[in-house]
């Protein structure tokens, strides 16, 4: 470039007193000239400058939440509490997605198989899965292995406890309410649509009292097996693939609600502290 | 010394069938104390312990002037602490400002823009401003573990517990970080652990070293060094009475141990002092 | 990647795509200058040029992955910057700058000649068109904005732009003839 301007042009421009004609092709230049970019630079206040680049900096440096937290902020759900929960890894989409998967296949193969709902052995399944879900929501939810700032977590003044009871909930929360919608596909029963309900929460329930003792996804294991193992012998014995989910069964679970929500209490400080590896 | 903020008697800790702890003892205050010790040596279970995250199973803890055993007082210690554990951990799809955001609610940091000016004040302090907003995933392994080490400066705490800060750390970056940790260190306590002699010679007035669960030296680099005075001489090969002798970048050989008479005696080293302990409790084991 | 205080605009606004806020604040420090003087003679609030630099920079941030290497990175800013101004005048119309000052430099013969040497005899022949005409000039010609775009900066009518530019067309043609 064999052009450049002299600083009498560059003072003119600043303090807009230069012509239009010598100002046209001063800006058309710059827009290729470091060099002159550099004298305008010079030639301008920096103060205002400086301050006028806090202000772009506090727009650049605050944090564009992703996805998950925007949608729980726009639930109303406060700042602090958004973010300890889009860091739940059974809150990702993607989790979401194929427990959204899951139960839709097995609520869509209850309303096309043969024979009445009620003897299906797809209802027994959607019911099943329904239940066992949030359950393995929760096992992924909190603890060693699977929240990568456990350590920190426990170091940290907020109980671990509030933390697990919060995941817990808004697992618990979205795995229902996904259930629900897929309920809605199964024609004519909507009694039996609900009976995953007292179960979903009384095995989760009997998750978290579990894993006060042992790692959450050991609990989560041993309870989803236990309950994979009543419902089939339930099954076979009474010749009814829902003798689980009937009415005995659903008042069973309110016992165990209340049990575990006893025993959660009393044994709650148990998540304050690592265990040894 | 001045007020003793951690206090530890006769800490016992056994995981299955190995003793990670057997009975380790010692106080200090403010200030830079290192654990210096091989690996497998317990510092980090004690360095959990002294972070609240584990219990002993026998023996006294102080942290503070607290008792981690009480459930209050164990709160107490936790809001003045910052703990850095050795293998820190991030959600990878958060950027590195939501991560130490994070990692504020969790230290109960609820006023959004206090939290948020701490967490850039943290970020600064190891120089990761200009990478705030870049996720997890795409930073370096050094800028990840400066992330730790910021998150553990939140909310200024009283007492620092870091274990193996400098580890992958280069040369350039640990100088940085022996920077940032003794500013203003005699307001606060630090416990940090390393396996490398020349942090603690450069960074801790104060040094425990460590080994099979048990303390071996207690005291200053200076005198670390001063253990193996006149243990230590140059020779044109290993001696064959020498406890420990390698090959120095200079072709001569160091050896440690029992001088024979009229041997090229050399100024002993804080290495020197660590090598002549560790290496004794190891053939001790072996004798017994 | 490393940014120098010597890389080429490219290179920070990789780096600015990459989230790195030193670059962007390296690409503040070469280019808000002359970015708010040229806002400045399109507008004459102060505080809209402000908001205006603070929203292209920001945009910026935000967009840097989408500038493809075409040109240079000042011409790209420049199309962020003068777009939001137009953006921002469509919501809250604004003073156009005055020209009262500018053209007062140019008025001795001698200069003229001294214009017509530099710019040639376009030089001259623009410098004597009305400034409204000059205005609507230096909106299609030299910012590159459409009618549409053209009449919502300088507050007029779309039709009146097109009139302009005939007139003026029409008075070089007859100058430079």
């Amino acid at each position: 470039m064999s052009w450049h301007a002299d600083a009498q042009t560059l003072e003119r421009y600043a303090t807009n007193t230069l012509d239009d004609v010598h100002a046209y092709s001063l800006e058309a230049h710059l827009l290729t000239c470091e060099r002159c970019r550099m004298g305008v630079g010079n030639a301008v206040d920096r103060a205002g400058l400086d301050e006028l680049w806090d202000a772009i900096a506090a727009v650049v440096d605050a944090p564009a939440p992703g996805p998950v937290e925007r949608g729980l902020l726009a639930l109303g759900i406060r700042q602090h509490i958004a973010r300890l929960l889009a860091a739940t890894p059974s809150l990702r989409i993607s989790w979401l997605g194929a427990q959204a998967f899951l139960l839709g296949l097995t609520a869509f193969s209850v309303s096309v198989s043969d024979g009445t709902p009620r003897e299906s052995t797809a209802l027994v399944a959607f019911l099943t899965v329904a239940a066992l879900l949030p359950v393995a929501g929760v096992a992924i939810a909190y603890g060693p292995g699977v929240d990568p700032t456990y350590e920190v977590g426990l170091a940290s003044p907020m109980r671990s406890f509030r933390l697990l009871l919060i995941r817990a909930v808004a697992v618990l929360g979205t795995s229902i309410a996904l259930a629900t919608v897929a309920a809605t596909a199964i024609p004519g029963l909507p009694w039996v649509s609900a009976a995953w309900l007292l179960p979903s929460l009384g095995l989760t329930l009997a998750t978290l009292v579990a894993s006060t003792y042992v790692r959450p996804v050991m609990a989560a294991a041993v309870v989803s097996g236990t309950w994979a193992l009543v419902v089939t012998s339930a099954a076979y014995r009474v010749h009814d693939g829902l003798a689980a989910f009937r009415g005995q069964g659903q008042v069973w679970f309110v016992f165990i609600i209340a049990l575990s929500v006893v025993l959660l209490a009393a044994r709650r400080s148990a998540f304050e502290q690592g265990a040894g590896t | 010394m001045s007020v003793p903020t951690v206090e530890v008697v006769g800490i016992e800790k056994s995981y299955l069938r190995t003793r990670a702890l057997s009975g380790i003892s010692f106080t200090t205050g403010a200030g830079i104390t290192g654990l210096l010790g091989p690996n497998g040596a317990g510092k980090t279970t004690l360095l959990r312990m002294m972070a609240t995250v584990l219990a002993p199973d026998a023996g006294d803890l102080h942290l503070l002037g607290w008792d981690p055993r009480e459930p209050d007082e164990r709160l107490a210690i936790r809001r003045r602490l910052g703990y850095m554990p050795q293998e820190p951990g991030f959600h990878k799809a958060f950027t590195a400002f939501e991560f130490v955001d994070y990692i504020a609610i969790l230290k109960e940091m609820v006023d959004t823009k206090a939290r948020h000016d701490e967490v850039r004040r943290v970020l600064t302090l190891v120089g990761l401003e200009g990478v705030m907003g870049r996720k997890i995933k795409a930073l370096s392994g050094g800028m990840r573990r400066r992330l730790a080490i910021a998150q553990a400066f939140l909310g200024d705490p009283d007492l620092l517990i870091l274990d193996e800060p400098t580890a992958g750390l280069d040369p350039e970056q640990r100088l940085r970080f022996r920077e940032i940790v003794s500013e203003r260190s005699e307001d606060r306590t630090v416990i940090l652990s390393t396996h490398q002699t020349e942090d603690v010679a450069a960074l801790c007035p104060r040094v425990v070293v460590m080994n099979e669960g048990r303390s071996l030296f207690d005291g200053t680099p200076q005198e670390l060094a001063a253990v193996a005075a006149n243990r230590v001489w140059l020779a044109g090969e290993r001696a064959p009475g020498a406890r420990l002798s390698w090959r120095t970048g200079d072709g001569a050989h160091r050896n440690i141990g029992d001088a024979p008479v009229g041997a090229d005696l050399v100024e002993p080293t804080v290495e020197d002092g660590y090598l002549l302990l560790v290496g004794q409790g190891a053939l001790d084991e072996e004798a017994a | 990647m490393a940014i120098r205080t010597d890389s080429d605009d490219a290179e920070l606004l990789a780096a600015v795509a990459d989230k790195d806020r030193d670059a962007l604040r390296l690409l503040y420090d070469r280019h808000a200058p002359w970015l708010v003087l040229r806002l400045a003679r399109r507008c004459a609030d102060p505080g809209i040029v402000e908001e205006v630099v603070q929203d292209t920079f920001v945009a910026v941030w935000k967009g840097a992955r989408r500038f493809r290497g075409e040109g240079d990175v000042a011409a790209w800013i420049w199309g962020i910057g003068i777009r939001r101004l137009i953006d921002r005048l469509r919501r809250h119309p604004a003073p156009i700058p005055s020209t009262v000052g500018r053209n007062a430099v140019v008025v001795s013969a001698e200069e003229e000649v001294l214009l017509g040497v530099e710019h040639g005899d376009l030089g001259a022949a623009l410098n004597r068109l009305s400034p409204e005409l000059r205005a609507v000039v230096q909106a299609t010609v030299l910012d590159g904005l459409t009618t549409r775009e053209a009449s919502r900066l300088l507050g007029i009518p779309q039709g009146t732009v097109k009139t302009r530019m005939m007139r003026a067309k029409r008075e070089l043609r007859e100058a430079l003839a």
